[in-house]
């Protein structure tokens, strides 16, 4: 009998069954297997030298403190604001307007960030606010939040992506590039399943701007605004790197927020700092941890098994994908979507790669996938997070996002099914 | 008045290594990729030492980080089973949890600092500072990381040994 593999198990069932930190419990499972399996090429040692190693080799994950940061300061220094004005005085007038205007500035805003929760958490709370307001059901306010910051991630820069361009050794520019079609459907799907409610429940017309008004809101976001050109256009014109372009969008947003909008004082931005601190340490933990547990998993020949279980099955690669959305969707609404990258991607990524899905394209897909998973009910945490900033029962959120999951999940069956979607702007820079 | 002021130092030296040095390492990073982006890119003079101030200054955010992460509960958790029990439970959870990751961080303790220390004569490439130094936050995260959980399990038998606290909910 196998033991170090049993305690591995165990340890692994342990760390959901117990509510163990689930980077700590990794680490825990890792060095019991590996105290367990002593001997050639598996001494304790290795559960540091894979964390401190692969944290030092993989430049690309450096990205993630500074999205979250740029994140931060987009927060408290008024330019999510802006973001929301701007897109109110576009598209706020027409019926349910102010549910185009949560889609829309979150659109902007993923252009900025990469992160679902901060869309959530920052540009969600004014978003619920004002639908509130204007005589919008809670549920469905913070139902639209949730399913609008799923863009986030997907349109980008996006934090998951980071971590799947990572494990995969894919390129980040091909996978933000792919990720831009699908977001803009994604968003396009939840704009006319509000048109249809709005119109279903008669929601009322947004403020009329006028011209005049319009151009001076423009005029006030434009600084705002510039920070997508700056992160993005950085990126594509080849002056940066997708890392320093964080850095760099970020230093935009502290200026913007100092000097334009004169929003970011010290303190504000100290608390932001602390802030990014504390996500990176949760974040980078648990892909740093992965790595320890990536070696484990591949040592037992753990991909092997989920590749030949699922090829036995059947061979389609299409039938297959359908697998692994399902799967994926499943585990989404209960596992967070960090874990889901850095543990479970790396045990079908052989499976994609021998039946010759384009690992771009399965990124996009995936994390599509997993942001779904996050609004899914009963565990996706975007719900909580807007019920929680808006003291919504929960209960009415779910109901709401239900049937708002219909659109979503036709989007990753449209993408899922048509390579093409995502393919087509990385093969039109030379993918 | 000693423990107090004990106390009182204590929680500044906590705080130093749990915000101050995390969030300092991040300025530091951050600041290098500026500075290396202005020099590339506007005087045509890249330097090499900011490629590696920014890999140490990230690794000593995030790994300082996750002690403070630690303190402010941020930790990613599962918690659709624990979040199903009664209180009791709850606290047998945690107890046996929280055993269970100190114990294995105490057996692998000393192998990392075996494996730290053994890096003591290599260099990085362009600033020459030993890997001992860049990997040594490592020790302090595991360590720090005990010191919690044996708080955590301390306070959890207490509450365990006193039956009129069983139904008391901890927030951790």
């Amino acid at each position: 009998m196998n033991w170090p593999l049993i305690i591995f198990f165990l340890g692994f069932v342990s760390i959901f069954a117990l509510r163990l930190p689930i980077a700590l419990g990794m680490l825990m499972t890792s060095i019991f297997y590996l105290a367990a399996a002593s001997g050639p090429g598996a001494v304790i040692e290795m559960f540091a030298e894979k964390v401190l190693t692969n944290l030092e080799a993989k430049y690309i994950i450096i990205a993630v403190p500074l999205f979250v940061f740029m994140a931060n300061v987009m927060n408290t220094g008024k330019i999510t604001d802006m973001i929301f004005r701007f897109a109110n005085a576009v598209v706020g007038r027409r019926k349910g307007g102010l549910g185009h205007v949560n889609v829309i500035a979150s659109i902007i805003f993923s252009g900025m960030t990469g992160s679902a929760v901060a869309d959530a958490s920052g540009l969600g709370m004014m978003e619920i606010k004002a639908m509130k307001e204007y005589g919008y059901d809670d549920g469905f306010s913070c139902a639209i939040t949730a399913g609008s910051a799923t863009i986030g991630p997907v349109f980008p820069p996006s934090i998951p992506m980071v971590f799947y361009a990572m494990l995969s050794g894919t390129s980040i520019g091909n996978l933000f590039l792919g990720g831009m079609i699908p977001g803009l459907l994604l968003g396009a799907a939840l704009m006319v399943y509000v048109a249809f409610i709005a119109n279903k429940r008669d929601y009322p017309l947004g403020f009329k701007y006028t011209k005049r008004e319009i151009l001076v809101i423009t005029i006030k976001a434009f600084p705002a605004l510039f920070s997508v050109i700056v992160l993005l256009g950085g990126i594509y014109s080849g002056v940066v790197t997708p890392t320093e372009a964080g850095a760099l969008a970020s230093f935009y947003a502290i200026i913007v927020a100092v000097f334009v909008y004169r929003a970011l004082g010290w303190k504000t931005l100290w608390q932001s700092i602390t802030e990014t601190v504390k996500t990176t340490g949760t974040l980078s933990l648990i892909v740093g941890c992965a790595f320890t547990f990536s070696f484990i998993v591949s040592r037992e020949h753990i991909p092997d098994f989920a590749a030949n279980l699922l090829l036995s099955m059947t061979q389609d690669k299409y039938v297959l994908l359908l697998f692994i959305n399902v799967i994926f969707l499943f585990l989404g609404m209960f596992i967070d979507t960090s874990t889901l990258t850095v543990v479970f991607i790396p045990i079908v990524l052989p499976l994609v790669e021998l039946l010759g899905i384009d690992f771009v394209h399965f990124g996009v897909v995936v994390v599509l996938n997993m942001m779904i998973g996050l609004s899914t009910p009963p565990f996706g945490m975007l719900l909580f997070i807007t019920s929680g900033i808006s003291d919504t029962p929960l209960k009415k959120v779910i109901r709401e996002i239900l049937p708002m999951l219909l659109p979503m999940i036709l989007v990753l069956l449209l993408v899922t099914y048509v390579p093409e979607i995502v393919l087509f702007l990385p093969k039109l820079f030379g993918y | 008045m000693f423990k107090k002021r004990l106390m009182k130092a204590l929680q500044v030296i906590v705080d130093i290594i749990e915000i101050y040095i995390p969030s300092i390492s991040f300025i530091i990073m951050f600041s290098a990729f500026i500075l290396q982006i202005f020099y590339r890119y506007f005087l045509n003079n890249p330097l090499t030492w900011p490629y590696e101030i920014t890999v140490f200054g990230f690794m000593w955010t995030a790994l300082f980080g996750a002690l403070y992460a630690k303190r402010k509960g941020g930790h990613v958790k599962f918690t659709l089973v624990y979040d199903h029990l009664s209180p009791l439970k709850q606290l047998v959870m945690r107890l046996v949890g929280n055993s269970l990751i100190c114990i294995s961080f105490i057996i692998g303790f000393y192998p990392a600092y075996d494996y730290i220390m053994y890096l003591e004569y290599q260099k990085s490439t362009v600033l020459f500072i030993p890997y001992h130094i860049v990997y040594f936050p490592f020790l302090i995260f595991l360590l720090g990381t005990i010191i919690r959980l044996i708080i955590d399990i301390v306070e959890d038998i207490s509450i365990l040994k006193d039956p009129s606290r069983h139904n008391e909910v901890v927030k951790r």
